[in-house]
């Protein structure tokens, strides 16, 4: 026999015993043609295998050499006759018996492995005998007894389950949901059962818990009920030894409490705890810990994550699986986006209940679990979240199915809003800040970090705390000019990392020099026993004279677990001493402002920022709802969370914490009201009503956020005028840090009024800022193609190739745009080369890429005149789209595919997807069925509907800032008198 | 198992030094976290040298009390080995399935070595005197004699010219009682690859080894 012809037999013998015994002589024939010894071979191997039949257990036959004569022997126990082996567990193997004493059943025996305490293992079980007894329940399997096999191991009899794990079930039948839900209820019951006859599983997983039909029912049984305890179960070395291979698949499941090596110390919770692994899984198709990262582990780490990490939401899990996340999604009979609607909100909260690391905090037993999915499922509210008033309105709505929308334009508008608001913008922090000769203003104050004396690098958040909430202070009282916390930390950064590299100044001097200071709050806080010690001064910095010491404020000291407290003291302080130096207005106000938060939720809030900046909205959000928690008077995490929510088109859980909001009005200052009206009139696609809350917020504050925020709604509104007023009291240098935006902004104001050389001039301003930004490179080359300058053009995006993408900006929407704009200052040749070029890098993109960006591949392709291939692919979005809830992008695929019917002289079908965008709602779609109307009536050569359909969408939220003047699809109406009057900018 | 506690106190501790486990430990989490092929080859030879003569020692312990009721079970030599060697906090899942496969191969070696010693030194004793693992009642070679195992391992070599692979699993299954799961870890290879390898290479030893008994 040579090697292939041995890999040859055993390729068509895995594949012939794969067949029903009753075909493999067929498939045999058939494989093996001519070759009767290969035939002959392959069915000498099939001959010997053990009831192929027998599914799973093939798997985990004996580990025994199969010796003639040395057929395997079961294990003999007196009163049972052992049948057959089912399967091999991490503690033994389980076999079929027939219990022939006191009565004749079927049975399944599980014989454990030798190296478990004998003895102990028996005593423990035999303490549990009478309450086993006692249980009796449709969703239990019960045990009947254990004992000692005749060679001495221990054994467990108990009813036979046929079955598979739950989870195999449900994904092997597709369960929905609700489905789901409703299987798990019923393992809740059993649970509850065994926990009132004072029996606690310990050790629920889904091998543990097998669906069964009965009376044509699916019905959950829970097995192995007193085993664990008997057998001892802990994450322990021993565990290790003994369960060889097996468990693995158990500390998934354990309970932060039970991970702990004590171990003395399990109730009824550890089984909630585990239950909600369970639940998590049959959700989400995958574990809290993810099994694969768990394995890497080491013990030690395997017991930290158990006890220490917070695991994702299951709605947010089960979009990060990659390809299971489909998979995921079938099995349940939904498309992801569905499953992940689904998941969040009650379900959510319900399985994060289950497994909070604190016991106390989880349901205090699985009848209350049950309790709440029963309400989910009857869509009344549930207990998981303290029921507000929104919130049971909220799921009043959610009972109509009100439809919810998204839009592109609320997207950019509110992200604006978000980043302005807090006035942090450091999302360039490694780069160092453009050097600046500009003098330092006496009215100007920076409250630097504090710096950690304490020697213990937890407490790092404290100095940042101290500053942030001392500068806020501050900035309420709109009196005294404030570095926002945001330039501060990007400055403080920057300033240490060049003392590190050996400069020399004071870098308290340093910081104020660079943020423009006059006067520099620092300090630093040190431990003594118990208290924290706070020690601050106030240092006032000329052109020309180094930082001088003027004022050193009397330290502060309170208990080191209340940091927040000792804060708030130094803060009335700090606030007190500037009063005196600068405004003595300035004290009344700060005192007012109301609430500060407690340190832990002021942890988790700054968490949640980092998170939040890095654009994954959903994930911050659960920080900041710890912060909520730990601190429930503390608004701005629940502000941060609705922005959040409209972020990420959650529109429904933005209405609800906004509603939230509504109702704590009265907590909030007037600033916070005016960002919160300004938030909700953006989301109501109110621009007008945006701009005038922003403006206001901005007279009482004329700090960075709203200041930038009415400047952007004005351009929004077309009055390019009052928004080059606005954006031009901005600090470009020290204020204005990663934002590029604001570059785009300003460019296009002034594209809009028709002043290109300033325009260009502004553009390599922001050029000089961000040499790596293909979105201050396209204001460049917008201006430019304005001046008609189309070799420098060509040269620009030349240069683009090299840039990295960054978020909403890739080289494809460079190179598009610049078409556009080229297009629309009449320089069609090089526009439709520009144009191909876009087409050109699109398809060449990585196939999931590729399909991320067709929508902009069919865009290019229809400036580009092949109106046919862009059809195509609108058809195939539009198609996809009808399963899809998300409204917007359906309007937007929708709308272009009418546009390119009527290109195509297809006027009747371009004519019946306008008037199906007619029918759509209105609701959550910001103008934009309005706005794809008028394209296609611009198309169908309806000149006077376009202008009627774009006033439309301007009333509903559309912006009529520059886009317009350049959208290819408008192009048709560009020399229509009315358009163009439409374009005149009115501010 | 029941394992007497003198037989741990006496020569297995002293044989191995405090370094000895620091370095299988690290060694372990090497070959557990490190992806480069060839540091894992080398990790893993060195690991063999390190194991080998322990895993030997603490086999001997066991068949130098060789009585008709004491039973040498491989599977549990090698955990025995894995709990005395390798600070367990310290490793990850992927580390320990890698010291099972090369405790294994080990085990093979130090079992089939023996075979051969004692089958020298007894030549026409009774087949009693060398059959020292005849209890049935634990897994594993437990209810093989020395003849059988040389049986077995000659049928291995075999297989290991037409199939490497199969007989690594078959190694791994029989030496140190992995479970497929952890025997598809250890290659790299799926767990359903692993499953039909093992119940292809099961039947062909099966035969194979009737083939032997008869032709005896």
């Amino acid at each position: 026999m040579t090697p292939e012809r041995h890999a040859r037999v055993k390729e068509i013998f895995l594949a012939a015993r794969e067949q029903p015994p009753e075909s493999r002589e067929t498939f045999l024939a058939q494989s093996c043609g001519d070759d009767r010894e290969l035939q002959r071979e392959v069915r000498s191997l099939l001959s010997r295998e053990r009831d192929p039949a027998q599914g799973d257990s093939r798997t985990t036959d004996a580990l025994t050499p199969p010796f003639a004569g040395s057929v395997e022997k079961l294990p003999a126990i007196a009163d049972y006759q052992l049948l057959q082996r089912l399967g091999e567990g991490g503690m033994g193997e389980v076999y079929e018996a027939e219990q022939q004493r006191p009565l004749r059943r079927r049975v399944a025996v599980k014989v454990l492995k030798s190296g478990l305490a004998t003895q102990e293992v028996l005593a423990r079980f035999e303490s549990e005998r009478q309450a086993l007894a006692l249980m009796s329940h449709p969703n239990i399997a019960r045990v009947f007894g254990a004992g000692l096999t005749e060679h001495g191991q221990p054994y467990f009899a108990m009813e036979l389950v046929h079955g598979a794990p739950i989870t195999d079930y449900c994904d092997r039948h597709r369960l929905t949901l609700d489905e789901r839900l409703k299987l798990f209820v019923k393992v809740c019951n059993g649970v509850q059962h065994a926990h009132q006859k004072g029996i606690i599983h310990r050790d629920i997983k889904p091998s543990n818990v097998l669906v069964t039909i009965e009376d044509g029912q699916a019905t959950p049984k829970i097995i192995d009920f007193g085993i664990a305890k008997a057998t001892d179960q802990r994450l322990t070395e021993r565990t290790l030894f003994t369960e060889i291979g097996q468990w693995i698949g158990t500390p998934e499941y354990m309970s932060p409490e039970q991970a702990e090596m004590t171990g003395l110390d399990v109730d009824a919770r550890a089984d909630v705890y585990s239950l909600g692994v369970l639940l998590y899984e049959l959700l989400a198709g995958a574990r809290p810990f993810d099994s694969k990262n768990l394995r890497r582990a080491s013990l030690d780490e395997i017991r930290r994550r158990i006890r220490e990490d917070d695991p994702t939401r299951p709605s947010t899990k089960v979009g990060s699986l990659g390809d299971e996340s489909t998979k995921a999604a079938r099995n349940r009979q939904a498309d992801l986006a569905t499953l992940v609607q689904q998941l969040r909100g009650d379900l959510d909260w319900i399985t994060m209940k289950a497994l909070e690391k604190d016991r106390t905090r989880r349901y205090a037993s699985p009848a209350e679990l049950a309790a709440d999915l029963k309400r989910h499922l009857a869509d009344e509210p549930i207990s998981a979240r303290p029921p507000t008033v929104a919130y049971r309105v909220a799921k009043f709505v959610r009972r109509q199915r009100m439809q919810v929308g998204v839009s592109l334009l609320m997207i950019a508008l509110v992200a604006i809003s978000v980043l302005t608001t807090i006035g942090l913008l450091d999302q360039s922090r490694e780069r160092e800040p453009v050097p600046t000769s500009d003098a330092v203003s006496a009215n100007r104050v920076v409250v630097a970090i504090f710096d950690n004396q304490t020697g213990e690098p937890a407490l790092d958040p404290v100095g940042r705390m101290a500053s942030d909430l001392i500068t806020q202070g501050l900035q309420r009282t709109g009196i005294v000019d404030v570095v926002p916390p945001a330039t501060t930390l990007h400055f403080s950064r920057a300033v240490q990392e060049r003392l590190k590299n050996g400069g020399s100044s004071d870098p308290v001097d340093a910081l104020a020099r660079e943020t423009g200071a006059g006067l520099a709050v620092a300090g630093a806080y040190y431990r003594q026993g118990d208290s924290i010690q706070f020690h601050a001064q106030i240092t006032q910095i000329t052109d020309s004279r180094p930082g001088r010491l003027i004022s050193s404020v009397e330290s502060v000291t309170g208990p080191i677990e209340e940091p927040s407290r000792v804060v708030e003291a130094l803060r009335q302080r700090v606030i007190g001493a500037l009063a005196s130096i600068v405004d003595p207005r300035i004290e009344q106000p700060a005192e007012t402002m109301g609430h500060l938060p407690s340190y832990d939720a002021y942890k988790a809030f700054i968490e949640g920022l980092e998170i939040f900046w890095r654009g994954s909205y959903l994930e911050s959000v659960s920080h900041f709802e710890r912060a909520v928690e730990l601190d429930a008077d503390y608004q701005m995490p629940r502000i941060l969370s609705a922005l959040a929510y409209l972020n990420a088109q959650e529109w429904t859980q933005a209405e609800i914490l906004l509603a939230e909001l509504e109702s704590r009005r009265a907590d909030l200052s007037p600033y916070e009201g005016y960002r919160l009206d300004q938030i909700q009139s953006a989301h109501r696609g109110d621009i007008e009503g945006a701009y005038r809350a922003a403006s206001r917020a901005a007279a009482i504050s004329p700090e960075f956020g709203p200041v930038y925020d009415s400047a952007s709604y004005a351009a929004h509104l077309n009055r390019p005028r009052e928004a080059i007023a606005g954006f031009s009291k901005i600090d470009t240098t020290r204020v204005l840090i990663g934002w590029t935006n604001y570059w785009e902004e300003l460019t296009a104001a002034r594209h809009v009024l028709g002043d290109h050389l300033e325009e260009l001039e502004d553009a390599r301003r922001g050029a000089a800022q961000y040499p790596d930004s293909l979105q201050v490179l396209f204001c460049e080359a917008r201006a430019l193609a304005a001046l008609s300058e189309v070799e420098k053009v060509k040269q620009l995006v030349e240069r683009s190739v090299n840039l990295p993408p960054q978020p909403w900006w890739n080289q494809g929407d460079l190179l598009r745009l610049v078409g556009f704009e080229l297009e629309a200052h009449g320089h069609s040749e090089q526009a439709q080369e520009t144009l191909a070029r876009a087409i050109g890098w699109y398809q060449a993109l990585p196939s999931a890429e590729k399909n991320a960006e067709r929508y902009s591949l069919a865009d290019a392709l229809m400036a580009n005149g092949q109106v046919d291939p862009a059809s195509v692919i609108l058809e195939s979005l539009v198609q996809e789209q009808a399963e899809v809830v998300n409204p917007l992008a359906k309007i937007f695929h929708l709308g272009a595919l009418g546009v390119a019917r009527a290109k195509q002289g297809r006027h009747e079908a371009a004519r019946g997807i306008a008037t199906e965008l007619e029918k759509m709602s209105t609701a959550y779609a910001y103008g934009t069925t309005f706005l794809w109307q008028a394209k296609i009536a611009a198309n169908l050569g309806d000149h006077e509907q376009v202008v009627l359909l774009l006033r439309r969408a301007f009333a509903e939220g559309v912006s009529r800032a520059a886009w317009l003047h350049s959208d290819p699809y408008l192009k048709p109406v560009r020399d229509y008198e009315p358009f163009r009057d439409l374009l005149e900018p009115v501010g | 198992m029941h394992i007497e506690p003198e037989i741990l106190e006496s020569g297995f501790h002293l044989a191995m030094t405090s370094d000895e486990r620091t370095r299988v430990t690290a060694l372990v989490t090497a070959i557990g976290n490190e992806t480069d092929r060839a540091v894992t080859r080398a990790a893993t030879e060195e690991l063999m040298l390190v194991v080998y003569p322990n895993l030997r020692q603490l086999a001997h312990r066991y068949l130098a009390r060789e009585r008709a009721d004491h039973t040498l079970q491989p599977t549990a030599v090698v955990h025995e080995a894995y709990c005395k060697l390798v600070d367990e906090d310290k490793i990850n899942w992927n580390g320990r399935t890698h010291f099972f496969a090369v405790g294994a191969r080990v085990m093979r070696r130090v079992l089939v070595d023996h075979a051969r010693a004692r089958k020298r030194v007894k030549r026409g004793g009774s087949r009693q005197q060398v059959s020292l693992l005849e209890d049935r009642r634990a897994e594993g070679l437990s209810n093989l004699d020395m003849e059988q195992l040389l049986t077995l391992n000659a049928a291995l070599e075999r297989l290991a010219k037409l199939d490497p692979r199969q007989a690594e699993i078959l190694e791994m299954r029989f030496f140190a009682g992995m479970t497929v799961r952890e025997v598809a870890d250890a290659l790299g290879l799926s767990k359903r690859t692993v499953e039909g390898d093992w119940a292809h290479a099961r039947v062909w030893l099966q035969r194979e080894l009737e083939r032997g008994e008869s032709g005896r």
